[in-house]
């Protein structure tokens, strides 16, 4: 019954993926750009640096990235049974920010002010895991979903508070590779990160995967999932790691992306019409993969001078989603 | 009939006196700075910086008065300055540097980014209380700026960033828009306004003079080296590669310096934000890389290629022809407004090494070292 989105959101990714391997800021001869990927030998070098080592990189971020964080989303909020939950709003972004402003603000540059740089990604992920783990110990604690929302919350106030701090007494240059991180960008994963990206990613949608299951049943609410046998504390805390996970890896290399994490598990719901798991995930991972390939496009298009900050693209196809959801809430039955 | 001629005679000699005041008037026109006018009078100098953004208008006009003389009702309106200025609150370390250089720096007695300044003396003089700590240029401690309460305030004009709280005390606030200046000479000639205020304009023409000779020196062999090594700069920052403007304060000492910039043909006096396609489209084969960093250790091609691996594609990394000056150990910053001819110098160095001896050495630039 629900196969046909799925069918649809695979091609539309595909096409969305290989539309950016041939599109960017720089017009390359669609012949070069071809002979370029299929491994044929091509007088034009700077199509080959270009497309191998700039655009296919690129591209594999964006997908991975989005369907990572669109995924992280849809945990969260099938967790808190809330349409409005979503990968930033447990304070992990900003805890992943907090570590970068360590990195690049408190030492003044002396780890490497550059974006992109090893120190930055490894900063960024410290963050989201401290945070996580704060988190997840308050979870232990707080036994409703809300209160731990709202627990989330305000770690994000106080991280935001530090960075704040942290951004007043930087020196200019720093606060503006600061800022530059925080427009976020999928294209500072070289080839040479990927394997690691790579990785993360796939270990965190596969444990998402794994979730399926307690995912459907805490869909009826936690007493029937308890019912139903599954182990509510142990899936929550599996939960929280894996989206901390997913969100920590993707920040680390793209900086904070706003509202692909919220809004595209909607997208995937309005187009399935589905609240199971089983297609829903999967709906999911291909939607986000697919917006944040759009948005990359986006970004780079040929007929506009340089590339366009991610962070500017994201909340025009996400914020239309969220009003949309909120204006007919009462249509859309999502959580019981 | 002939005394009403001379009635009349007199009465337009009245007019043209009255005027005037009587007051001997020279302008003096800057050879480079185009950001601000002096006009001389008898009793007072006016001087009028012009709004960078729109420059048709006046952003301040400053009315200087010698303490010795009377303020009198026939000075035009503006922000009156009592010369010469014996205290001051000096924002930019850049300023400081500037006034340290006219031999002036006792009448600094507050700064602002402590931590940021260069000068080791000043820093000193911070930590001893002579000179006063007032926090951050962005948002400068009021209380601290009456309690030292210095007769002028020197600043870097900002477009949006108009202190009313700062206005609010009556202090002079100088502002300087130094910055905003896109020929190298033009920038350092500022320095002659400054020394308006301390009464030394003899030491700022004459450092002047020495600069504008030197930079002019060098320039001409620019102009004149056979060869133009093509060029690219800077690094990516996130998803962005900003270049300097074709027509930006680095742009021009890189065309004084006799190398062909890639984005010459570019108007803008700002930055222009590209992709790394667009600079490897337009710089893959270029002979040059040069940029400016502030990190605790020196970039080498490797950290280059660990930083971003696309990078050891331009045929510069290749040839290893890159060059950085890392702004944290060198004063940089500090120094090339006041003497672009030393950066002006290393550029030629880089770029035209048959110009000098072999012993030459760069100042502020390095070689990108392998590892």
């Amino acid at each position: 019954m629900s196969r046909r989105p799925i069918l649809f959101l695979s091609i539309l990714t595909l096409l969305l993926f290989i539309a950016n391997l041939f599109m960017g800021s720089v017009n390359i001869p669609f012949a070069d750009a071809f002979n370029v990927l299929l491994g044929f030998e091509t007088d034009n070098k700077v199509a080959e640096s270009i497309v191998l080592q700039s655009r296919l990189p690129q591209a594999i971020t964006a997908l991975l990235a989005g369907a990572s964080l669109a995924v992280a989303g849809l945990l969260l909020q099938t967790a808190f049974s809330n349409p409005l939950a979503g990968p930033s709003i447990l304070g992990i972004t900003s805890g992943a920010s907090l570590g970068v402003a360590v990195v690049m603000l408190a030492t003044g540059g002396v780890m490497g002010a550059v974006s992109g740089s090893m120190t930055n990604v490894l900063g960024a992920f410290i963050g989201a895991i401290l945070t996580l783990g704060v988190i997840i110990l308050f979870s232990m604690v707080v036994r409703s979903n809300v209160m731990l929302l709202i627990v989330g919350i305000m770690v994000g106030y106080v991280t935001n508070s530090a960075i704040t701090l942290l951004n007043f007494f930087a020196s200019e240059k720093n606060v503006f590779s600061y800022t530059i991180w925080g427009m976020g960008d999928f294209s500072s994963v070289s080839l040479s990160d990927m394997p690691l990206f790579v990785g993360v990613s796939f270990i965190g949608i596969i444990l998402s995967v794994l979730l399926m299951k307690p995912l459907n049943a805490l869909l009826l609410g936690d007493r029937y999932a308890a019912n139903l046998g599954v182990n509510i504390k142990r899936a929550r805390v599996l939960l929280l790691l894996c989206t901390g996970l997913l969100t920590a890896i993707v920040t680390s290399y793209c900086g904070p992306i706003s509202f692909l994490g919220l809004a595209v598990p909607h997208v995937a719901r309005l187009m399935t019409k589905s609240s199971n798991h089983h297609t829903l995930l999967p709906a999911t991972l291909l939607a986000g993969s697919a917006t944040a390939l759009v948005c990359t496009l986006v970004c780079s298009m040929p007929w506009q001078s340089g590339v366009l900050p991610l962070n500017a693209i994201t909340p025009i196809f996400g914020a239309p989603v969220i009003i949309y959801v909120i204006i007919n809430r009462s249509k859309i039955e999502y959580f019981n | 009939m002939f005394s009403r001629v001379i009635y009349i005679l007199l009465l337009v000699l009245f007019v043209a006196c009255s005027k005037t005041g009587g007051e001997r008037t020279i302008t003096t026109s800057n050879d480079y700075a185009q950001g601000y006018a002096v006009e001389k009078f008898d009793g007072y100098t006016v001087v009028e910086v012009q709004n960078p953004w729109d420059t048709l208008k006046v952003l301040q006009r400053y009315i200087l008065v010698s303490k010795s003389a009377d303020l009198s009702d026939e000075m035009p309106k503006g922000v009156v300055v009592r010369t010469p200025v014996e205290s001051a609150a000096v924002y930019a370390s850049l300023h400081c540097g500037m006034i340290k250089e006219l031999g002036k720096e006792s009448v600094i007695t507050g700064i602002c980014d402590v931590h940021y300044n260069a000068d080791n003396d000043l820093k000193r003089r911070v930590a001893e209380g002579e000179v006063a700590d007032l926090g951050s240029s962005f948002l400068p401690d009021v209380e601290k700026i009456v309690s030292i309460a210095p007769e002028v305030i020197i600043v870097s004009s900002y477009k949006d960033n108009r202190d009313d709280k700062v206005a609010r005390l009556g202090i002079p606030i100088i502002e300087m828009a130094d910055y905003m200046e896109s020929v190298p000479l033009a920038r350092t000639e500022w320095i002659k306004f400054l020394s308006m205020l301390f009464d030394c304009e003899y030491v700022a023409d004459s450092l002047f003079r020495e600069t504008e000779a030197q930079y002019n020196n060098l320039a001409e062999m620019g102009r004149d080296a056979k060869n133009r090594p093509t060029l690219f700069c800077e690094l990516k920052t996130g998803g962005v590669w900003y270049q300097p403007g074709g027509d930006s304060y680095m742009a021009r000492l890189y065309r004084d310096a006799g190398i062909d910039y890639l984005w010459c043909d570019n108007k803008d006096k700002g930055s222009i934000s590209l992709s790394y396609e667009e600079v490897f489209a337009r710089g893959a084969d270029a002979d040059l890389w040069i940029m400016k960093y502030a990190d605790e250790c020196d970039k080498t091609l490797k950290s280059l290629k660990d930083e971003y691996l696309p990078y050891r594609n331009f045929a510069s990394y290749k040839t290893k022809n890159v060059w950085g000056v890392n702004a944290l150990k060198v004063p940089f910053y500090e120094e090339m407004p006041l003497y672009p001819q030393y950066v002006l110098r290393d550029l030629m160095l880089i770029a035209h090494p048959e110009l000098f001896n072999e012993s030459d050495t760069t100042r502020y630039f390095k070689k990108l070292q392998d590892e």
